[in-house]
């Protein structure tokens, strides 16, 4: 029963805990206020949601491609409209 | 790690993943229409995020993290046949989300009573539209979290069931997902 606690997941959850916590702080302080970066951080976490949570790491190629696809095509549009705004 | 997990193997039924990707694709299209629009009023979207609490847009976040590690314990539970402590995983997991609802009422009441609405300027049209669709996404699945919980009650053999709670599971975490980019586009990036 304690398996089902003490996942790799377990440890995922506060991997995305923190880097909310990270980006809290970052949009709330000026200088830290990066849009590329703040973006990185919330496109690895959603990768983190869709790889580990989904478990589409565990899924054929074609799940686990349009996953990552999805993830760079969305994460690399906002970085560059949000670089020439 | 979940040893329970088989490899390549695609969680719930194919049909899920096609109403989730085709879900995952229109938000894509949200937040890049969001973004081309913020760039022709860099401005207006920054004063608009000011009002904005994005304390509230954080704590949503974690309820919702905290919902999904509860559905993923879940699941670890409902495969190796624990199904009490299934059903309490994704009640734990239902009440994040009315967490997040109880939030996301007061949040909006707020910026009503300040005379926010949708037709106040582009990034509140966006802010409700965008926020709005997503809880009513998130609704659906406080409703298939339900389902589920009422499900493992019954006596069925719970492996004949896993492919419809590794759907409903699924279905979850992308409302999750969805959010994660939400928040960062709509609160913190100014």
């Amino acid at each position: 029963m304690k398996s089902i606690f003490l996942q790799a997941n377990t440890a995922i959850w506060a991997v995305l805990a923190l880097a909310t916590g990270l980006s809290w702080y970052m949009g709330g302080d000026a200088a830290l206020n990066i849009p590329a970066v703040l973006l990185l951080i919330a496109f690895f976490k959603a990768r983190l949601v869709i790889m580990h949570f989904m478990e589409v790491n565990h899924a054929p190629l074609a799940l686990r491609l349009a996953g990552e696809v999805w993830g760079v095509v969305c994460c690399t549009a906002l970085i560059v409209l949000y670089s020439i705004a | 790690m979940d040893t329970t997990v088989r490899e390549k193997h695609i969680p719930g039924e194919a049909g899920i993943w096609v109403f989730v990707l085709g879900d995952m694709f229109i938000f894509g299209l949200f937040f890049v229409t969001f973004a081309y629009y913020r760039g022709l009023d860099i401005e207006l979207f920054r004063q608009s995020q000011l009002k904005l609490n994005q304390n509230w847009g954080a704590l949503n976040t974690v309820l919702l993290l905290t919902s999904s590690w509860f559905v993923v314990v879940g699941m670890s539970a409902i495969r190796q046949g624990y199904r009490s402590m299934a059903g309490k995983c994704l009640s734990l997991a239902w009440l994040c989300g009315l967490g997040f609802s109880i939030v996301k009422f007061f949040e909006y009441g707020e910026k009503i009573n300040d005379g926010i609405t949708l037709e106040t300027n582009d990034f509140f049209m966006y802010y409700y539209i965008f926020t709005g669709i997503h809880f009513l996404h998130l609704i659906i699945g406080m409703g298939v979290l339900a389902y589920m919980i009422l499900r493992l009650r019954g006596n069925k053999v719970l492996s004949g069931d896993l492919a419809l709670f590794e759907s409903g599971a699924t279905y979850w975490h992308m409302v999750d997902l969805l959010w994660i980019i939400l928040f960062s586009i709509l609160y913190l990036i100014k």
